[in-house]
């Protein structure tokens, strides 16, 4: 995709870019100017500040209340400016700017600005800025000071052993937890700023060394394309980031916890971290990822294998249980063994429903459980999960509405489609569930195979940034199958995906 | 582009199984309670003006108790189980199944035969025309048991069963399981008797049960009953039944083609007491030898067995007496085998079949001797050769009296 507008020059890297987002043009850096911007607003705070009061040199000190901590402007930014015999002496605003430059006000994120623009970015991201209107110049200091979450727990991607952090809501606090783990000076925090109202800060990270620059490139390309007001939900971001396909499946890694994030990076992926949402991104997704879970490493890796394993089987049990069993029991009744044959066919006595009806409704019944329990506040929702249990165990069972061996089928899809690690994965599965069951119904056990060659082309199709989404399964000759459906010990995955065309393709000699 | 042609074809799939009109599509589909599992068939010859064959069938279905008792829902356990006895003629086996469907509550489904009876009657005249169907239809599947009932038919049996001791396909799946224990008979599958029926040379065997009259006196006045034995096989030359091999001679047969599972020997020591041998192992290879242009055969046979139960006193774990056992038993073994062999060529039946084992060893000259088989069979010089051991004495070498704190 390029936008034919959006070819512009090669921009500094971390200074923000708000070309084309926030201009005001022909307007010069004093105050005036910046108190009938933002003077409407009862937030924000603008105060003269006399630094020679016989020489009338002043200061104009503009900050967002609420956003700034006042502790540290007064001690650290105003205490200096008006004790400092230095400042106190000075005849004329060229010399304060000059000893500020120098670093006379002992603070340390300060920048100076020359553009209006950037110093109303500052101030309104929580900066303090001092104005000097006669040099047209103004300093920002970074004293954001507002109230944020502290790191907790992860809520969604829990594990046993490992860290328990994850991300916040906070950009600069989440940067900061990478850095903690990743030391390297390889380490890159790329920044640029998306949503022409809320102008969001959004950072890509990647390892120099390691990530594919074609990779960063093409992300750094579709951020900036992207031309939208507000960028309050994450899903925004993944629609822009993402090949336009019809696809359940998910494309990109959402991730809360940290070292799963770091892990990726260090793999080579790039990762996104949005300011305003306690989560991460990581690009390209591989289907593999969503059958990874962080403890996978952090245990004993024969253990991990047996439970991967298990997940894997579990993946075809939620995918094809409920089509199987309309399979074999509207049309295949000689796969059954006699004895379950005739059990179900005692189960069934008085249902007055025929199978498939019986499981695309339960499962339909199951799907409005969950969305149910999903959204009601927490209290009610323990309401729902007896009364779910109640209806759609037990009640209907006996109202011989459904047969028991229905409710089983439905409980063990439903448990088994639990046991993937990544929900949306799962939420993609749960359709595919429908789509199966619906081609069963009609075709028997011809539908489900029709059902599953339809699935295995679909997911063929879906590649992004270049890597196949089924990789490395479909990676030919370069397949590195140490990583996948086994955990082999770590000592044995000496390379990277080779699908991510790595600068740096070992990992460990 | 690629992915909206597929939600087309999704679409076009849809509209064209469920959206196809009025016209109902048959998709053949059924319920699995609207079937009745058939378990066990049987087949036999009648002749009722233009009938010829009459089939009955089994299966087994749990009636739920009545809706009024219904207060202890949990669990399928308060359903009786009951057997379902049908049958019905027509002039040819598939018409008698279709008078079947048309007068059965619940479509009929063969899928789930596991055995399949075959009268005498029917067994003399010709096999083939009551078994194949079964050999060709599509719901039948290719290992079901085939069974002879001797002396009697098919719906005998099955209604006797049916009456006395309720469903005969659990009878027939326990007698089978335990067939191994005297090894006189053995399972024979529906693709068995296809691949005999095939052999130029070989004869079919088929295992034979009959029912047997049980002399008992229930206190309620009842008096015997009747129990379905499997015994032996019955033998067929071409597609006709022709005899029976039963008991010894029939464990002599297995001996042959090396079937025997375990079973035991009755024997005396030199001190005239019974001593009782289970066989552990056994293996044997019909080996044919074309010396100057003249064929023989010879049967080997080795097999293992443990003293299980001893009546004497004496300890008879020594050599010389176990060495005595030991050539007691090939001599039982050898004339059980003799027995089976004089009467398969005394019949001209190659049951083992020889036949089979000199085309593999000497396929250049089978070619030549192979129209012959039934004018050299009968005559051929077979040759009988037993090994044996005896391996131990199980937990304790002797007997308990006599031998006090000797171990």
């Amino acid at each position: 995709m390029q936008w034919p507008w959006k070819k512009k020059e090669a921009k500094p890297s971390i200074p923000l870019d708000q070309e084309g987002k926030l201009k005001i043009k022909g307007m010069e850096l004093t105050s005036k100017n910046i108190s009938g911007i933002l003077g409407v607003n009862k937030d924000v705070k603008f105060r003269d500040i006399y630094i020679n009061a016989y020489q009338g040199i002043k200061t104009t000190m503009v900050f967002i209340e609420g956003l700034v901590d006042d502790k540290s402007i007064s001690e650290y930014i105003l205490a200096p400016l008006v004790r400092n015999p230095q400042f106190r002496e000075t005849k004329n605003e060229r010399e304060i700017v000059q000893y500020i430059k120098q670093g006379n006000i002992y603070f340390a994120a300060q920048n100076m600005r020359t553009d209006i623009n950037d110093v109303i970015l500052d101030i309104l991201s929580g900066h303090m800025a001092l104005i000097f209107d006669g040099s047209r110049v103004a300093f920002t200091f970074s004293v954001q000071g507002f109230d944020k979450r502290s790191i907790t727990e992860p809520v969604d991607e829990n594990v046993m052993k490992g860290s328990k952090d994850s991300f916040v809501e906070t950009l600069r606090v989440n940067t900061a937890t990478i850095r903690r783990k990743i030391k390297s000076h390889n380490l890159i925090v790329d920044q640029t700023t998306i949503g022409k109202q809320t102008l969001t800060q959004v950072a890509i990270i990647y390892m120099d060394n390691i990530a594919n620059k074609h990779i960063i490139e093409e992300i750094k390309q579709r951020l900036d394309s992207i031309d939208i007001d507000g960028v309050l939900a994450i899903d925004i971001i993944i629609e822009y980031l993402t090949s336009p396909n019809i696809s359940a499946f998910p494309q990109t890694v959402y991730t809360e916890r940290p070292d799963k994030f770091c892990a990726n990076i260090v793999e080579g992926r790039v990762g996104l971290i949005i300011d305003g949402i306690a989560g991460s991104l990581i690009f390209p997704a591989t289907l593999l990822q969503f059958m990874q879970a962080p403890e996978d490493y952090a245990q004993n890796y024969i253990v991990s294998s047996i439970i991967r394993l298990l997940r894997y089987a579990m993946l075809f049990i939620t995918l094809y249980l409920p089509g199987f069993y309309i399979s074999v029991t509207t049309f295949h009744h000689e796969m059954i063994p006699t004895e379950l044959a005739l059990s179900i066919q005692n189960a069934k006595q008085g249902v007055p429903f025929p199978s498939p009806i019986e499981i695309i409704g339960m499962l339909i019944a199951f799907e409005i459980l969950l969305e149910a329990g999903l959204r009601l506040p927490k209290t009610i929702g323990q309401a729902v999960s007896i009364v779910g249990a109640l209806v759609v165990g037990q009640a209907a069972a006996a109202a011989k509405l459904v047969s028991p061996a229905v409710v089983m089928v439905i409980a063990v899809a439903a448990i088994a489609s639990f046991t993937m690690p990544n929900q949306d994965f799962s939420n993609a599965l749960r359709l595919w569930r429908f789509i199966n069951a619906l081609l069963c119904s009609a075709l028997g056990l011809f539908g489900l195979g029709i059902g599953g060659v339809i699935l295995i082309y679909h997911l063929c199709r879906i590649e992004n940034y270049g890597v196949p989404y089924l990789s490395p399964f479909v990676s030919g000759e370069n397949a590195q199958f140490q990583d996948t459906v086994l955990r082999l010990p770590i000592r044995l995955l000496k390379e990277r995906p080779y699908d991510l065309r790595t600068i740096n393709s070992k990992r460990q000699r | 582009m690629r992915e909206r042609m597929i939600f087309a074809m999704f679409i076009l799939l849809f509209v064209a199984i469920l959206l196809s009109g009025c016209h109902q599509v048959n998709l053949r589909r059924t319920d699995i309670n609207e079937i009745r599992l058939f378990n066990v068939i049987g087949i036999d010859k009648i002749s009722e003006g233009s009938d010829t064959v009459q089939i009955t069938a089994v299966s087994k279905e749990t009636v739920t108790g009545g809706g009024s008792s219904g207060s202890d829902q949990s669990g399928g356990s308060q359903g009786q189980q009951i057997t379902f006895i049908t049958s019905s003629k027509g002039r040819t086996l598939l018409e008698a199944m279709d008078y079947l469907y048309t007068i059965s509550d619940r479509t009929p489904f063969l899928g789930h035969v596991e055995y399949v009876l075959i009268g005498e009657e029917a067994a003399k005249e010709d096999i083939v025309e009551y078994l194949d169907l079964f050999f060709r239809y599509y719901d039948i599947r290719l290992n079901l048991i085939v069974m002879v009932v001797k002396e009697g038919t098919a719906e005998q049996v099955i209604r006797t069963i049916g009456k006395e001791e309720g469903f005969i396909g659990d009878k027939l799946k326990s007698i089978f399981k335990d067939k191994g224990d005297l090894s006189i008979s053995d399972e024979i599958l529906i693709i068995d008797v296809m691949e005999a029926l095939d052999n130029e040379c070989a004869s079919l065997l088929i295992p034979s049960i009959y029912l047997v009259e049980e002399k008992k006196q229930d206190p309620s006045g009842k008096q015997g009953g009747y129990k379905v034995k499997l015994d032996g096989y019955g033998v067929f030359k071409g597609t006709k039944l022709v005899g029976y091999i039963q008991g010894d001679t029939a464990r002599g047969l297995n001996w042959a083609k090396g079937k025997v599972e375990s079973g035991i020997f009755i024997l005396k020591d030199r001190y005239g007491n019974d001593v009782t041998l289970e066989i552990i192992n056994t293996d044997s290879k019909i080996k044919p030898e074309i010396n100057d242009g003249k064929l023989k055969v010879s049967i080997e046979i080795n097999l293992s067995s443990n003293i299980a139960e001893i009546r004497g006193e004496q300890d008879i774990w020594q050599r010389p007496i176990i060495d005595e056992l030991r050539w007691q038993q090939e001599s039982i073994v050898k004339g059980e085998v003799g027995k089976v062999l004089s009467l398969a060529q005394s019949k001209n039946t190659d049951i083992f079949p020889i036949c089979d084992a000199v085309w593999h060893k000497y396929p250049v000259q089978w070619e030549s001797i192979k129209k012959d088989w039934d004018d050299i069979f009968p005559g051929l010089d077979i040759q009988i050769k037993v090994k044996s051991i005896i391996n131990r004495t199980y937990d304790i070498r002797q007997p308990v009296r006599g031998n006090e704190g000797e171990e």
